[in-house]
């Protein structure tokens, strides 16, 4: 298929809010002012799990200024989950507002709203509480273990995902040669620049408004009505522009203490933000994982099959976790052309803060595994792990075997070969040998990754679009999707202006609001690109089918002679012409009517965005450290819809993977305490971390996307990780797989070897 | 509370703070100036960053009544005229800028390291940013964005 390439659709184009964000105009959550705010803040549990025996809130009601002190027994009587996606969603509602049996260090005991902030917090230390310490249990496969202390009575094991194809055992038993390998992950926060927050007003009239950085309003505004068993239609939610997010702001987290504070205080509005720390312990992160896998191969160096046992360290609420195990298990079958694969995940409540959803979804985890396990099958027989890979991943239009869905156009192999022959890989792997002395130890590394695109098949994929056509021909766009910062706003207007041939400035949009958009499923999940701009550019067209109809009335010629080319109808026969102004007037005088269009889109199937990264690593054997050299990441994104943002998408997800394979972690202690949390003991990579990158893209149209395009915000970071991890083991001929990488565990493995 | 005398893009105000509060508490939670932010409270992200007599500073851990006969600018003043900063103009040139919410502390410190060397190298860019964050991004284009500003400020001069 031909590479599309119009006048905004595959042009770089900046973030189109970048003004109001380079001068400090752009309003996040806590830059709104509001009369009558309260501010609230939150008490969080000091103990891993414990029951409140009793609970003192006198002392800091009575404090001057405090409007309201809420525990446990001002929750509504339902729980909820924080990553419900519809009404009905059957996940498991575990969380409550405010605990009486909190299950981890950061969970939420009681809050404050306040005149100030200051206050809130002088009352929070006015609390006496009183716990009974109950026994904790902190690791994935402890827990699942007979006589392990309970997170709840019913058992750790919250969810078992298994998942086959072929037979593996026999695969395996017929090969030449069987490699196993380990993984570790550890708990890696987010670290948005922008922390947590919200504003809650619960409305003396029962109704709730609710304005902060959310992925995903309409799925908040199910939660919120299921939590406090009020209508849908009774629950406004305005999603601010957000400062990051990675999955970190998806979902209910401090609405529901907030709007608790807001009724007890009588309706004022109160917000919560959280500070550094309290964003570390008390919210969610990315989920530790233990993996066991096994890998078969031919002495040709055919992969013959393989199995992954995962153990999901899913921590104290369910939250994201089936979702994200299940989006794992998918994810395994749809990289290697092998018929037996077999998936066995036990996700496991422990007294861990939460784990839950972050870019990747579960394929970071996964993909790093396989690629490693790849690596040592590859070393294993003595062949390139270029040349192993291109011997064994898919083709295009392939069938995963497990689900028997169709591959669609995944050109991986296309990427991992482009970007061999620009990394020169056999060059610098020959020269990384060559290199390696006493001090510096020289490796290369690669990986492949993939993410999917939206939730289908498994669910409905819906966002909905609303386009007006103004009285001066502009258009007005309406929908509730959420952008990350990842360039979604800029990209439907790109979608607008490309398919209605009209200037970028003339699109105007609203989103991310109840009130003002009609439903949106929510950033996540890559659906922006694929679904959302899907949605955007299908409503686009039928605006264009009714002016043309509107046009071939004024015109009094048939709608099948009329063309609308550089934003002018013209009839054919006579030569007639009309812009979208004289459309616009056509109607409100004539026809009595204004234009405007809704599609209710569903993403009826699903495609993988498909990379390949290359990467030099320098490892100092005195200290342990890790420089990156060269960095190239190949992508198949289909269309490259804005080269500019997908480059700096792909660049910010190298950074994040660098921070998986190297630094990052939040380190718990014996009682599930962090022991580096806040920026100054969590290392986030800072820009002498980075490698010199190079991305590139390969030609490709993906049906289904808009305009052949497909998402990049999570296949970004997949292959990043284990690139450098295999880089470090290929530089030091070491068996590393206990992530990160610190120059502690590296000094350790050189000494072990 | 103590009263100082601070110049704050380029308007001399007199105002009594409260011992405990920050430069950043001053500037946002009293004069609204809301384009600075808070990352970390700590001094390790750089998004709270504001020129102090010339110096890209964190305002998280300055004490507002220490700031008295000093000379600040905010993300705010950068652009007072209305007309944007070079430095602006080129972070949205170069699309250094994702989710934005680090993007006014990366132009301080940008601004603050070109005004004293007005030809960084690229080493020396990379230094300067080591005490700002930014989690979208990669740094690449940020990089970007100041050699970016910083030719086009020499080619200005050069004019």
């Amino acid at each position: 298929m031909k590479k599309y390439v119009g006048k905004y659709i595959g042009q770089g184009t900046p973030d189109i809010d970048a003004k109001q964000k380079a001068t400090g105009a752009m309003a996040f959550g806590d830059d709104l002012r509001m009369a009558n705010l309260l501010h609230g803040k939150i008490l969080f549990s000091p103990h891993a799990h414990a029951r409140v025996v009793s609970i003192d809130t006198g002392k800091a009601e009575a404090l001057p200024g405090v409007r309201a002190v809420v525990t446990y027994k001002d929750n509504p009587k339902n729980k909820f989950n924080s990553h419900w996606r519809w009404y009905h969603d059957s996940i498991p509602g575990t969380e409550t507002p405010l605990e009486d049996e909190p299950r981890f260090v950061g969970d939420r005991i009681a809050a404050v709203a306040a005149d100030t902030e200051e206050i809130a917090a002088k009352a929070l230390r006015l609390i006496e509480v009183e716990y009974e310490i109950l026994p904790a249990v902190f690791n994935e496969e402890e827990a699942l273990k007979e006589g392990a202390p309970l997170v709840y009575p019913e058992g750790n094991l919250l969810k078992e995902q298994k998942s086959s194809a072929g037979d593996v055992d026999k695969a395996l038993e017929e090969s030449d040669l069987v490699v196993s390998q380990e993984l570790k992950t550890s708990f890696v926060h987010h670290a948005t620049i922008e922390p947590h927050m919200t504003i809650c007003q619960w409305k003396n009239n029962d109704e709730l408004e609710i304005w902060g950085p959310m992925q995903a309003v309409y799925r908040n505004q199910v939660t919120l009505s299921r939590l406090f068993d009020i209508p849908i239609s009774k629950i406004m939610l305005h999603g601010t522009d957000i400062g990051g997010s990675f999955g970190g702001k998806d979902g209910v987290i401090l609405e529901g203490p907030a709007l608790i504070l807001s009724k007890k205080a009588g309706g004022y509005p109160v917000k919560i933000r959280l500070n550094r720390t309290e964003a570390m312990i008390s919210t969610f992160g990315r989920h530790i994982y233990k993996l066991y896998g096994k890998m078969g191969v031919t002495k040709e160096g055919k992969i013959t099959g393989f199995g992954v046992d995962t153990y999901m360290n899913a921590g104290a609420y369910c939250g994201a976790s089936i979702n994200v195990l299940a989006a794992m298990c998918g994810k395994m079958f749809k990289m290697y052309d092998t018929p037996n694969m077999r998936f066995n995940g036990y996700a496991a409540y422990t007294n861990l803060p939460p784990g839950g959803a972050m870019r990747g979804f579960g394929s970071p985890a996964i993909f790093a595994e396989l690629e490693l396990m790849v690596n040592k099958a590859a070393n294993a027989l003595g062949m390139d792990q270029v040349e192993f890979r291109r011997k064994n991943l898919i083709e295009p239009f392939g069938k995963d075997p497990a689900s028997g869905e169709s591959l669609r156009s995944a050109r991986v192999k296309e990427a991992l070969i482009k970007g061999a022959e620009i990394f020169e890989w056999e060059r610098r792997k020959e020269e990384a040998k060559r290199k390696s002395g006493d001090r510096y130890a020289y490796g290369v590394g690669v990986a492949v990754g993939m993410h999917g695109n939206g939730v289908a098949p498994f669910a409905s994929d819906i966002t909905v679009s609303e386009i007006s056509l103004n009285e001066d021909g502009t258009v007005f766009l309406r929908c509730a999707v959420t952008d990350h910062g990842a360039g979604t706003y800029t990209l439907v207007r790109q979608v607008v202006a490309e398919t209605l041939q009209m200037p970028l400035e003339q699109v105007g949009f609203t989103h991310s609001d109840t009130k003002t958009c009609p439903y949106d499923m929510g950033a996540g999940a890559s659906r922006n690109t694929w679904s959302a701009s899907s949605s955007v550019w299908e409503v686009s067209r039928k605006l264009i089918a009714s002016m043309t109809k509107a046009a071939s009335e004024l015109f009094g010629c048939d709608e099948n002679e009329i063309r609308y080319e550089d934003g002018v109808f013209c009839c054919l026969t006579d030569g007639k012409t009309a812009t979208r102004e004289d459309i616009a007037s056509y109607t409100y005088l004539h026809k009595k009517e204004k234009l405007i269009e809704v599609v209710s889109y569903n993403s009826s199937h699903n495609a993988g965005s498909y990379g390949a990264h290359f990467v030099e690593a320098r490892v100092d054997k005195t200290t342990g450290e890790v420089r990156l050299g060269k960095y190239l990441a190949v992508y198949d994104v289909g269309t490259p819809l804005n080269p500019l943002m997908l480059t700096g998408q792909i660049e910010g997800a190298i950074l994040q993977g660098i921070g998986m394979a190297l630094f990052e972690g939040i380190n718990f202690d014996d009682k599930g305490k962090a022991t580096n949390a806040g920026f100054r003991r969590y290392r986030v990579p800072r820009a002498s971390d980075m490698p010199d990158i190079q991305v590139e893209f390969i030609d490709n149209y993906e049906h289904g996307g808009p305009f052949g395009g497909k998402s990049i915000g999570e296949a970004s970071i997949v292959p990043s990780a284990p690139a450098i991890m295999g880089a470090i083991n290929n530089a030091l001929g070491t068996d590393l797989w206990d992530m990160p990488f610190t120059p502690e565990k590296i000094l350790a493995a050189i000494n072990n070897k | 509370m103590k009263n100082i005398n601070v110049t704050i893009n380029g308007r001399t105000l007199s105002i009594a703070v409260d011992e405990k509060w920050t430069l950043l508490h001053l500037l946002r939670e009293e004069l609204t100036l809301t384009g600075t932010k808070y990352g970390c409270g700590t001094s390790d992200c750089g998004a709270c960053k504001v020129l102090v007599d010339g110096e890209a500073l964190n305002s998280c851990v300055l004490l507002a009544r220490n700031m008295d006969g000093k000379n600040i600018t905010t993300i705010e003043g950068l652009s007072a005229g209305g007309g944007l900063h070079p430095v602006q103009q080129a972070f949205i040139d170069a699309g250094a800028i994702q989710c934005g919410f680090c993007t006014p502390g990366m132009v301080i410190t940008a601004v603050a390291l070109l005004d004293k060397n007005p030809s960084p190298t690229r080493e020396e860019i990379i230094d300067a940013l080591d005490n700002n964050l930014c989690r979208c991004t990669g740094y690449e284009k940020i990089i970007e964005a100041i050699e970016l500003a910083s030719s086009r400020l020499s080619d200005k001069e050069g004019r």
